[in-house]
């Protein structure tokens, strides 16, 4: 599980989490929604130890990942936004070089990048093979998602992870994540695409300039608020409203 | 479990692929050849510098001859290392892939540190191969030297590596993002002109009397880091008494030590805030404030008359920002361009600068060759970019001719690297030699800048950030091309200063505008004749 107690960061005069209190009990999937510059990818990396928060905890499995960063870090898996690897690396060699870092000899982690390969259609010559700068995007995430899953993780934080996928590998992932839910991994799933968050969470945090606006089951707070979908709920809480009709009134600007 | 490699080994191994294979790239195979090829001919280069210290064993006493071979190894094998130290410490996207791992910062840090003291050990050894060889020569030393003096190799190399290591970190922590990007452009800028005036001045110092015998309780031993690993060669090897050289030897070992701790230990673990740091994307407010000079600049005369189509402003606009704001653009291009400029006026402070031929005509043709390059490089520089994905818009809009991209990219390289760069060179050496002349010959000098920035886009379809890092650099025609421009640059500048000499220089001038204008209707001619395929390659 994961609890957030009073996370905060600032950057210089920006506040980009404010105070940030949240629990992620295991078997969750919590989705993360807010606009750009809502301060999701800052809670993220706070939660992955990559940012220090200026106030407040953050514990993965109880772990506090300030005091003990290396052991909460074992516990969980982070597929960053970037689809960020090593491009003069194969496939194969940046997946067993992940799974050392976890401390899994390469005999044990070959069988389990074999399992990832087959779930994602991955060819097994493209990666042993080529070098990851030569891997379209779609390719290139299914590494990343097979990077963060690797080591069998407790917490899974996920970043716009779909980004690239093609239809077939999201439909798969999705209901991987599903499944890991099911068998007691805790996962956080941000993401700018409001129909696949109310698909596939179990409940949704709605965050802007840094705050928490609703947490809830999905279903429930567009009942709360009075809203049809997900998406009118996160356009009126985020304070876009009239959209159709701002939309019409630019596209009129720009005929001639 | 038990056969799993430790994690600092893990990343060793994965520093030391990246740092033979590169970051980007693509073709495995070809890639790691060119690079091999590339690795071959630097350790044979290395292995050449090394003759001169060599030579020292026949005439130096041995304390002498060890910190002549320290001295040539911090001065080569330090500065590489300082120069690759920044681009490898420092990975943009390395944040997003390894700190959200079980790896500590300061773990990172030792595993690329290792790599790079080891690369940097190969390189020292290779120039320090003769000198192993001809230690057996130099009188007063012992058979051991060669064994002891590997061993000291590798604690100049681990002083190096803490000294720079500490310096970033310092630097990062203390100037924040921003500026410890322009800090870092400008340490490797600063680090490529050492090593040109190394190689100038490395000769003169090695012929010195200074270096021919050391006292040991000097001050300059007791200053002098190379003195200092010098000292630990004859201490352990028994060349010398310990009374004698214990002192900066023990200074030598006590600094790598202190070096080592506040580098690795102390500052060890900021290490990470500062790999973060980099990838952030807030910008500090000074940056904010180029950003709209640079617009405005273009949107006023003279610049709005020179950049009329809108193409070709956006072309210089892009190009002007890569200039000044990207770390990557920044790291590669100004090192690269620093020989060009520093090179020139090195020959002045010479002897060669006092040549038969003139001052007059040296500068000119000098000064006028090195700058003629300028363009020419900064434009091969600036064809590739870690960002050459984003050069699809220029396919997938209506751009009518890849002339008009070109050109904006080309004026930009001539209005802020090539023309500030002959005026510099022009008043450094106006300064040193105390006379108008060169100031008086840059005016050639800018007419040679501005038609050899044409020359990139003669062969072949140029656009601005298009290509990737790794793709194949200079080849058999470049290289041609590169002493084409060289030669009529030289031939031109001494034209220019025997026209002067015979009281002709302005008349020499119009007639040189004249060519040049020429020159470029012939040339814009061919550019807009190379077809617009406007289709990926």
């Amino acid at each position: 599980m994961i609890s957030i107690r009073g996370l905060t960061k600032a950057f210089g005069g920006t506040i980009a989490v404010d105070a940030l209190t949240l629990d992620v009990p295991t078997g969750q999937i919590l989705g993360l929604l807010g606009p750009n510059g809502a301060g999701k990818t800052t809670t993220l990396k706070m939660l992955t130890g990559m940012l220090a928060p200026d106030a407040g905890t953050a514990l993965i499995q109880g772990v506090d990942i300030r005091t003990h960063p290396l052991e909460a870090k074992r516990l969980l898996g982070f597929v960053p936004d970037s689809g960020a690897v090593y491009e003069a690396l194969t496939g194969l060699e940046f997946l067993l070089m992940i799974a050392a870092l976890y401390g899994i000899g390469e005999q044990e982690a070959r069988p389990r990048i074999r399992q990832f390969l087959d779930f994602f259609d991955l060819d097994g010559n493209t990666l042993g093979g080529k070098l990851l700068g030569a891997y379209s995007k779609g390719m290139r995430r299914k590494i990343v998602i097979t990077a963060a899953l690797l080591h069998n993780p407790k917490v899974v934080l996920l970043d716009e992870p779909l980004d690239g996928l093609d239809a077939n590998a999201a439909v798969g992932f999705k209901a991987l994540l599903e499944s890991l839910a099911k068998d007691g991994k805790t996962i956080v799933y941000s993401s700018h695409v409001l129909d696949v968050v109310e698909r596939v969470c179990h409940r949704v945090a709605i965050i802007d300039k840094g705050k928490l606006l609703v947490d809830g089951v999905p279903a429930d707070l567009i009942k709360q608020h009075g809203a049809s979908t997900l998406e009118e709920l996160f356009t009126r809480l985020c304070g876009i409203t009239g959209a159709a009709a701002r939309a019409a009134e630019f596209a009129k600007t720009l005929l001639p | 479990m038990s056969n799993v490699p430790s994690r600092e080994k893990v990343l060793r191994g994965l520093f030391w692929k990246l740092l033979f294979r590169g970051r980007a790239a693509h073709d495995a195979a070809g890639h790691k050849r060119r690079k091999q090829t590339g690795l071959g001919l630097t350790f044979a280069l290395y292995c050449v510098f090394g003759l001169f210290p060599a030579l020292a064993a026949f005439w130096c006493q041995p304390l002498a001859f060890a910190s002549s071979l320290h001295m040539v190894t911090l001065l080569f094998a330090s500065l590489t290392l300082a120069s690759s130290v920044g681009t490898m410490l420092f990975v943009r996207e390395e944040a997003e892939i390894l700190l959200h791992r079980p790896v500590a910062a300061a773990e990172l840090l030792r595993a690329k540190c290792a790599v790079l003291i080891a690369f940097s050990l190969l390189l020292a050894l290779a120039l320090n191969a003769l000198g192993l060889v001809t230690s057996f020569w130099n009188e007063g030393n012992t058979p051991f030297f060669a064994i002891v003096h590997v061993f000291t190799t590798l604690l100049l190399m681990l002083f190096s590596a803490a000294l720079i290591v500490l310096v970033y970190n310092v630097c990062l922590r203390w100037f924040g993002r921003e500026r410890f990007e322009n800090l870092l452009t400008l340490l490797q800028t600063l680090v490529t002109i050492l090593m040109i005036v190394g190689v100038q001045i490395m000769p003169r110092l090695l012929d010195d009397e200074v270096l021919r015998g050391v006292d040991p309780s000097s001050a300059l031993a007791l200053l002098a880091p190379p003195v200092w690993f010098g000292a630990v060669d004859v201490l352990l090897c028994g060349a010398m008494p310990p009374a004698q050289v214990w002192l900066p030897a023990a200074i030598g070992v006590g600094a790598t030590a202190l070096l080592a701790w506040l580098a690795f230990v102390k500052l060890g673990a900021s290490y990470g805030v500062g790999l973060l740091a980099i990838g952030e994307s807030a910008s500090p407010a000074p940056e904010r404030m180029q950003r709209r000079r640079l617009p405005s600049l273009v949107a006023r005369a003279p610049l709005r008359w020179w950049l009329r189509d809108p193409i070709e402003r956006q072309a210089f606009l892009l190009t002007s920002a890569y200039l000044v704001r990207d770390r990557e653009t920044k790291l590669k291009l100004y090192p690269s361009l620093a020989p060009l400029l520093v090179i020139p006026v090195i020959s002045v402070i010479g002897p060669a600068g006092r040549g038969k031929a003139g001052p007059q005509a040296f500068l000119a043709t000098f000064a006028l060759a090195y700058a003629a390059i300028v363009p020419i490089q900064a434009m091969m520089l600036l064809q590739r970019s870690e960002h050459w994905r984003a050069a699809d818009s220029f396919y997938f809009t209506p751009v009518p001719h890849w002339g008009l991209l070109f050109h904006g990219a080309r004026k930009a390289v001539v209005c802020w690297l090539a023309v500030p760069a002959i005026f510099a060179i022009a008043s450094v050496l106006a300064a040193l030699r105390g006379q108008w002349t060169p100031l008086l010959m840059a005016l050639p000098a800018v007419l040679t800048v501005v038609v050899s920035s044409w020359v990139p886009g003669l062969f072949a379809a140029w656009l601005p950030l298009s290509k990737p890092n790794d793709a194949h650099k200079v080849g058999a025609l470049g290289c041609l091309v590169f002493g084409g421009v060289m030669f009529a640059a030289i031939a031109f500048g001494g034209l220019a200063a025997w026209m002067d000499r015979l009281g002709f220089f302005w008349p020499f001038l119009v007639v040189g505008l004249g060519t040049a204008l020429l020159l470029q209707q012939w040339f814009a001619r061919i550019v807009a004749a190379r077809r617009w395929r406007n289709a990926l390659d």
